[in-house]
């Protein structure tokens, strides 16, 4: 009895945790959506399919996240 | 046909349509960014090649400039990435000016790093004549090697090219040739040695065990930072999969990883060579708690990681992005440096380590499960050709124990 009792303790801890490590994993999927979001990729391959956009009207918007941070100017 | 099986198919299907649209949409015009880059320059394409590499003559202001561009494609470690190089003609001949960063999928954490430790300043002012070798002259950043070796590959090739296009130079530099070295080595030997804890029984293997944890925490975990993740298992089929002269080292994961379980039906990677794992029983020593989970949870975490790994994979290939879906907490742990709610993440894997043993493995990791399922298609497969009471021989000749499945 004294083990169950334990157990279910024990249980609930761990049930705990895994609760809390799913709503950020969650929250990471999330913030990878709203990126995503950012290109439209569904749209845009939608409209590339019907053929209804040029090229340059699409390509600005698949510019990746750390497009200016990674722009480098070494030499003055 | 059974609702399991419904799910299952829709799954499958799901994916292949994301696969299919991330590819279609992921289709870039570089050119149109390289122009957005420089909105003020008129951009004169070489008809020397159609693919990349691809010279361009610069015009401002009607007038031709003395500056290059090349554009160019290199693999890191999240897969392809496109770089864009400017090179300025000098009294000391010709030298590289700017580096373009037009596209790549590298995690954002290795991208921090390779900022923070100022990787492409060391490129500045280079003759174009130059190696661009990485180990000769040009320094990789550790815990970023591959991302290092696949943006210096990517800056070699456009200037290289440039140097002989543009400036008719002729080709005085050297070419890189394999690159084995002392890194390449020493995950080798992680390797043997893992196989060695694995089937020996004497004093050589509890050496060879201890080797292997130091080795897995400290070279594969912080120095080379080259956990198995989500995103290299999608790269995979989105092709992204670098050269073995250029990464021999993601060569020598992946035959290590997959070799095991498919040739001799062990999952050595998740048990001995993964760093995070190293972490957490290093976790549950210091806590000395074990927590238990509910065998109905246990036995459903499997279902979850599908269940995780199929929103994982669907972001990945929507958005042709490796990193993107990668919620593993892994590149994080080694470099330090994550963004947004990774940050949470890491810290909450690592507290529930702390009192539950192997909490990730066991509930979260999808490479784990991956692996895990590999072993036992592998198992299925020679008892169907073998019969079912009969178990397999080890490398040693004795029958296998029961493997250790960490996934329900």
């Amino acid at each position: 009895m004294v083990k169950r009792k334990d157990n279910t303790w024990q249980f609930k801890v761990s049930f705990a945790l895994a609760i809390l490590m799913l709503f950020l994993v969650f929250g990471y999927f999330t913030q990878s959506f709203l990126e995503i979001r950012k290109v439209k990729p569904v749209s845009v391959a939608i409209e590339r399919l019907s053929g209804s956009v040029t090229e340059s009207d699409i390509t600005p918007k698949t510019v990746p996240v750390n497009e200016t941070e990674n722009r480098e100017v070494p030499a003055q | 046909m059974s609702m399991g099986r419904v799910i299952e198919a829709l799954a499958w299907a799901s994916l292949l349509a994301a696969f299919v649209i991330g590819q279609i949409a992921a289709q870039t015009d570089y050119e149109a960014l390289l122009q957005k880059q420089l909105p003020d320059v008129k951009l004169i394409r070489s008809q020397a090649s159609k693919e990349l590499p691809v010279v361009y003559r610069m015009e401002v202001d009607g007038k031709e400039s003395p500056d290059a561009i090349v554009m160019s494609e290199g693999i890191g470690y999240g897969g392809p990435l496109v770089i864009g190089i400017k090179a300025r003609r000098t009294d000391e001949g010709a030298k590289l000016n700017e580096i373009l960063m037009l596209s790549h999928k590298e995690t954002p954490s290795f991208m921090e790093r390779l900022n923070q430790k100022h990787f492409f300043r060391q490129f500045a002012g280079k003759s174009v004549t130059d190696n661009y070798i990485v180990g000769d002259d040009i320094d990789a950043v550790s815990g970023a090697t591959v991302s290092s070796e696949g943006f210096t590959a990517a800056i070699r090739e456009a200037v290289h090219l440039g140097a002989v296009q543009h400036l008719n130079l002729p080709r005085s530099w050297q070419e890189p040739g394999w690159h084995l070295g002392g890194n390449e080595f020493i995950l080798v030997a992680l390797f043997v040695l893992a196989f060695v804890g694995v089937y020996r029984r004497d004093k050589l293997a509890k050496y060879a065990r201890y080797l292997v944890t130091v080795g897995a925490l400290v070279f594969v975990g912080f120095y080379a930072n080259v956990s198995l993740n989500l995103g290299n298992i999608a790269g995979i089929f989105m092709g992204y999969i670098p050269s073995p002269k250029q990464h021999p080292m993601w060569w020598i994961m992946m035959i290590g990883a997959l070799g095991s379980v498919v040739i001799v039906g062990r999952n050595i990677y998740c048990h001995k060579i993964c760093p995070f794992k190293v972490v957490q029983d290093l976790l549950q020593k210091i806590s000395g708690v074990k927590l238990r989970i509910k065998p109905e949870i246990q036995r459903k975490s499997r279902a979850l990681i599908f269940f995780l790994s199929w929103i994982a994979l669907m972001l990945v290939f929507l958005s042709a992005h490796p990193a993107l879906g990668s919620y593993e907490p892994f590149a994080m742990m080694f470099s330090l440096e994550g963004l947004g709610i990774q940050w949470y993440i890491l810290p909450a894997a690592l507290l529930s380590s702390l009192f539950v043993p192997s909490f990730w493995c066991r509930l979260f990791c999808p490479v784990g499960l991956y692996l895990n399922e590999i072993v036992r298609l592998r198992r299925s497969i020679r008892e169907r050709l073998f019969g079912g009471g009969r178990k397999p021989p080890t490398a040693s000749g004795k029958t296998t124990k029961t493997i250790k499945v960490d996934q329900g």
